[in-house]
């Protein structure tokens, strides 16, 4: 068979389901293999692919973050894992139908953000022991915190690449680059909930935290064949990739397939020739600001117009914030002249105003990535109740990445600080609605997620520094 | 559509001159490259008279070091001034990058003045120079300085401490730039004065590239390797230790490249 296989929610599988008993066993064979360094099928192999500290082999440490680049490597390379898997599953006498399930964490989009049970059982080729345990403890089967799982902001992002001078997370897909191991230009699907995620499964120290080891874990997998499943479903509303743009489209990356021979696939090729598609998408709320000029259904231009949309910085934060593992703040005061300059036209257009509001989190450093996943609140009220603070809540942040972002690395690419942000133009929406927002000053909360509201103890003793050098807002 | 919450925009037609001052802005690293193309105005206009300059020790000296500086180095610069442009507020956008130019320029000048004070007393050999540019881009210290070419620092929305974030940024790019392109800029003052012209073009594009690639360790060692092959172009007898060296440099190169 030769697809379109299926892939499935997770939790609409009985845990002795052909496909989840596949997949362990699959995962038990894969790792019996370990002991051939070279086997390309190996677990071991399959893991380096994406990141490694072993001494690299053919492919390995060639995921792609950080740019543009993000979404249709980690397509490519679910692709063809799913296939290897497959035929282990084959070998095991399992279906040969065989896709890999996702993990639907968004308990808003009907998820679940408990760990599937398959992956919590200690006797199963699918647990891994270096997972969170505090906060919340993730192999206890505690839900993941609804803040480190939105999606709506993420998917209301109108275009893939951000507006010219926009933040990256002003994009769907992350910024315009060559291909690079990890870049700054992360867009907003990458950020979130893809590297809050990470972070919120593997915690300080834990696999999924660190991206030379995430892919050892066996929910990796399943955490990404849900991003992948959320891409498709903001395509399937009609919103376009970049393939019109040669740097994007005409790119290629190489993987190994199940018989152990190289393949290569561009990027502009991504849709067309996967061979599965998914039992259900999710729906896709209409977008903030202009689509794109050919209309919602034409596919998207990435070159930067005359015409094309423009981000202003209208704010930024006077000193930089230190977060230590417990709740901080701090404060954008937004410029009045140069938010006058921004709604008396910033484009040439006559009705020009602002369509989009963005928080940007910049020159972001640590030595060592803590895993805390921070809520990050706008004005949110001292003393907020949970339910309060959830209506103040922009997104969440986390570090997924950061000491290979900041680092220089073996291919000479530069090192950067590590920057996140969110479009917060919904949330102005209803802060002003109740009055939340007066247009002259944001305060922007950090708050440890899994930490109750109102308890100001540290997240957990002895976790890294991390400083947030800037936190600014712009205006599209 | 606006964003709820936020006044809606004066509708109203433009004047040209404001018109203008909009499009100016969308040009974030707008003076960077005014200043950088007058640099190369100036060197074209009067290619022997900068290059005079870094040979003589009358007072110009110094300010052909640095139009050299502001023609071969600063269109490198031209993404980190973009990103002085895009992270200032938009009435102080051009002052902030202004700002950035002359700090950057003003480190230049400072180590060209101690260049051309040691060359005063001692002007090294091209051939040696030039097996300087060729060596140093393998050392560490130009890796380390090549991460600090690209790292950003927070920079404040206004008043002073935005000043102070802007010259900070430029010291610490600038500062990079140094110490990855110090060797090449020796080139000027070893080189004859009638072939300045002829090293600016080279230097800048080698700069601009090596700055600017997304993946440089390629260029700057297919460069080293050149620079390599220059040096001993430039050595006396030169042409014929060329000839016997030139298999030899061209097959390290291949392999250079191949391995990168």
């Amino acid at each position: 068979m030769n697809g379109p296989y299926v892939r499935r929610d997770i939790y609409s599988l009985d845990p002795d389901d052909p496909i989840v008993v596949g997949y362990a066993n699959a995962v038990a064979t894969m790792k019996q293999r370990d002991t051939v360094p070279t086997d390309v099928t190996s677990w071991a192999y399959q893991a380096g692919i994406h990141g490694s500290y072993a001494p690299p082999q053919a492919l390995w440490n060639t995921c792609e973050h950080g740019s543009w680049f993000f979404t249709p490597w980690h397509r490519m390379y679910l692709r063809w894992f799913e296939e290897i898997v497959r035929a282990a599953v084959v070998l095991n006498n399992g279906p040969e139908d065989w896709a890999l399930p996702y993990w639907n964490y968004t308990a808003t989009d009907g998820g679940n953000p408990v760990l599937p049970p398959a992956f919590r059982d200690p006797g199963s080729p699918l647990y891994v022991a270096q997972r969170r345990t505090t906060p919340f403890d993730v192999n206890g089967g505690d839900p993941i915190p609804a803040g480190a799982t939105l999606i709506d902001a993420t998917l209301q992002v109108p275009t893939f690449v951000p507006p010219d001078g926009a933040p990256p997370s002003a994009g769907f897909g992350g910024q315009r680059s060559a291909p690079i191991h990890f870049g700054r230009g992360f867009g907003a699907l990458e950020l979130q909930p893809h590297n809050v995620m990470h972070n919120a499964i593997g915690g300080f120290g834990g696999l999924m935290t660190d991206p030379n080891t995430a892919a050892q874990d066996p929910i990796f997998w399943l955490h990404h064949a849900n991003i992948d499943r959320l891409w498709a479903s903001w395509n399937a509303a009609g919103r376009g990739n970049p393939t019109n743009d040669g740097l994007w489209a005409a790119q290629d990356f190489s993987f190994f397939s199940a018989d152990g021979g190289q393949q290569a696939m561009p990027c502009g090729k991504v849709n067309d020739t996967m061979d599965y598609t998914y039992d259900r998408l999710s729906p896709v709320p209409p977008p903030t600001g202009p689509t794109s000029p050919s209309g919602p259904a034409g596919p998207q231009a990435s070159a930067l117009t005359e015409d094309a949309p423009h981000a202003e910085l209208v704010g930024a934060s006077r000193e930089s914030v230190t977060l230590t593992g417990r709740r901080t703040a701090g404060s954008v005061g937004i410029d009045r002249r140069a938010s006058d300059l921004v709604q008396a036209g910033l484009g040439d257009e006559e009705d020009a105003g602002p369509r989009r509001v963005l928080l940007s989190l910049d020159d972001i450093e640590a030595e060592q990535n803590p895993g805390t996943v921070y809520g990050v609140y706008v004005n949110l009220p001292d003393g907020a109740t949970e339910d309060q603070a959830e209506e103040h809540l922009a997104g969440a942040l986390s570090f997924f990445g950061i000491e290979q972002v900041t680092e220089s690395t073996t291919d000479g690419e530069h090192g950067h600080s590590y920057s996140a942000g969110f479009d917060i133009t919904e949330l102005v929406g209803r802060l002003s609605a109740r009055g939340a927002w007066d247009g002259s000053n944001v305060d922007v909360t950090f708050h440890p997620l899994g930490v109750p509201q109102g308890d100001d103890s540290l997240e957990a003793e002895g976790l890294p520094e991390v400083t947030v050098g800037r936190i600014s807002v712009h205006y599209v | 559509m606006t964003v709820a919450g936020l006044p809606a925009a004066r509708s109203r037609p433009r004047p040209r001159a404001a018109a203008w001052r909009a499009r100016a802005r969308r040009r974030p690293q707008l003076v960077a490259e005014v200043v950088a193309a007058a640099a190369w105005v100036l060197l074209l206009a009067h290619p022997l008279a900068v290059a005079a300059g870094v040979h003589t020790h009358a007072h110009a000296t110094l300010a052909s070091w640095v139009g050299m500086a502001a023609a071969m180095m600063l269109p490198s610069a031209i993404p980190a001034a973009r990103h002085v442009g895009l992270n200032s507020l938009c009435w102080r956008r051009h002052r902030a990058v202004a700002t950035y130019v002359a700090a950057y320029l003003a480190v230049w000048a400072a180590y060209g003045a101690v260049a051309l004070a040691v060359a005063a007393l001692w002007r090294p050999p091209l051939a040696l120079v030039l097996a300087g540019a060729a060596a140093w881009p393998l050392t560490r210290w130009h890796a380390r300085a090549f991460v600090a070419c690209h790292r950003t620092v927070p920079l404040r929305p206004a008043g002073w401490p935005a000043t102070r974030s802007v010259l900070r940024f430029a010291l610490r790019n600038a500062g990079g730039c140094v110490g990855t392109c110090w060797v090449l800029m020796l080139v000027m003052v070893a080189a004859p004065p009638v072939t300045h012209l002829a090293w600016t073009v080279a230097l800048a594009v080698v700069v601009a590239v090596q700055k600017t690639a997304w993946r440089p360790r390629r260029p700057v060692r297919a460069t080293a390797a050149a620079f390599a092959g220059a040096a001993l172009v430039t050595l006396p007898g030169g042409a014929l230790l060329a000839a016997v060296a030139a298999a030899g440099v061209t097959a390290v190169a291949a392999r250079v490249v191949r391995t990168s």
